[in-house]
């Protein structure tokens, strides 16, 4: 057992399904000189907690097994502990995942196993961090820009904030997040069955804002309903802002932006 | 080493042509900072941005401004665009309506829908038939680096 690792199993792969996949991927594991101790997530049980008893105890990576949700439980408080991130995912959704180029299933084992380490920066969304995006859906909220500027939008739309991109589509489109910004996109409500229409009739759709910032702050006059990463926030007022290098992670090896080529099929 | 490599990018509608000659940087892109092509912001219809804007990359808009633009590459101002400021800027296509003070550091477009109204400042200028252009023009000398905005705003004011 290799003292510097540590699992996280997300409590959903008790179920039956995964005991297979569960024990070819700790046979793997071991194989390859990474087996570690392993934890278990429970309803009950916290997972900051479970993660800082790792910590003390002299584990230097965190492995997350499950799916972007199990990420989501860790990734409020991991960026703060020193150590590494790796990530297996077994389920979708798998987004973050495709975006960090780890692949879904055991093949994710040769990934932790070439240990290619980048940091990046992570988001704030008031003080909770995020990895990917959070997108406000048809709204009319106004983001202040480092306190310099404002942006309103005046037709309504969609707001994305976003620090890696978006994990939640596979049509998501890719931000820098080692560049110590974060990108603002503000893209206009259109119905989908007018969608349909223009790319029937070839017509190029409206252009989408795009502005890059450090800090600023969403206001909106009627309630706000987003989503950070896979969790749900809502309120009047949020603070954003980016943590620059903040957060390691062991990456696949192909480059993100060749993946996500690959999938425009370019 | 960096992971973020360009990704593609739409073919786009018909754009001002940038002065130097390179690709145009009106297109709808996916967006990446790494893209050379495409302009690090853009204003989209639809939006209204307020306040002292100030960017190092290409700068399109399509919506509204109020306020002070400064960026040290090329501004776009589309035919739909309502820019209310002062603006400095390295080149400039200009083709929608402004107020106030241009100071461009080398090239200045004015298409044929443009109306301008404010003192403009450039190394030389372009100026479509049909454009309309209030204010005193001066060019044929390289303007300094980008001034400060508010100044140039404080000016058409004046005016």
């Amino acid at each position: 057992m290799n003292p510097a690792y540590a699992y996280i199993y997300d409590d959903f792969l008790i179920e039956k399904p995964y005991q297979d996949i569960l024990d070819s991927l700790e046979t793997r594991l071991a194989t390859l000189g990474l087996g570690g101790r392993i934890g278990r997530l429970t309803l009950f049980r916290n997972a900051q907690e479970l993660v800082e008893d790792f910590v003390r105890q002299g584990v230097k990576t965190i492995v997350i097994v499950g799916n972007d949700n199990t990420l989501d439980k860790v990734m409020w408080f991991m960026p703060d502990l020193s150590v590494t991130m790796g990530y297996i995912p077994l389920a979708e959704p798998s987004g973050i995942a495709q975006l960090l180029n780890i692949p879904t299933g055991l093949a994710a084992c040769d990934v932790l196993s070439a240990r290619l380490i980048e940091t990046l920066d992570v988001a704030k969304l008031n003080d909770r961090y995020f990895l990917s995006e959070v997108t406000f859906e048809n709204t009319t909220a106004t983001l202040t820009v480092d306190g310099k500027y404002s942006l309103s939008l005046t037709k309504g739309g969609n707001l994305s904030i976003r620090n890696l991109g978006r994990a939640l589509t596979a049509e998501g489109h890719l931000a820098n997040a080692q560049d110590g910004l974060l990108e603002a996109v503000i893209s206009p409500q259109i119905p989908s069955a007018k969608t349909r229409l223009w790319t029937k009739l070839k017509v190029v759709p409206p252009q989408e804002t795009k502005v890059t910032f450090r800090a600023g702050e969403i206001v909106s006059q009627q309630p706000l309903g987003g989503q950070a990463d896979r969790f749900s926030v809502s309120g009047f007022k949020f603070s954003v802002s980016v943590v620059p290098q903040k957060f390691r992670i062991i990456m696949g090896r192909k480059h993100v932006g060749q993946s996500l080529a690959a999938a425009y099929g370019e | 080493m960096s992971f973020f490599g360009n990704t593609p990018t739409d073919e786009g509608k018909a754009s001002p042509v940038r002065p130097e000659g390179n690709p145009p940087s009106h297109q709808p892109i996916f967006n990446t900072s790494n893209n050379k092509n495409v302009p690090a912001t853009i204003i989209a219809k639809g939006v209204k941005l307020e306040g002292e804007f100030k960017s190092q990359g290409d700068v399109l808009i399509e919506g509204e401004v109020v306020g002070n633009i400064q960026t040290e590459g090329l501004l776009t101002a589309g035919p739909e665009s309502v820019i209310k400021a002062g603006i400095v800027a390295a080149d400039a296509v200009i083709a929608g309506k402004v107020e106030g003070n241009l100071q461009i550091k080398h090239r200045l477009e004015i298409r044929s829908t443009a109306k301008v109204e404010g003192d403009t400042v450039c190394q030389t200028i372009g100026i479509e038939a049909g454009a309309m252009l209030q204010g005193q023009v001066r060019c044929g000398e390289e303007t300094k680096a980008p001034a400060d905005p508010q100044q140039a705003t404080v000016k058409a004011e004046s005016n």
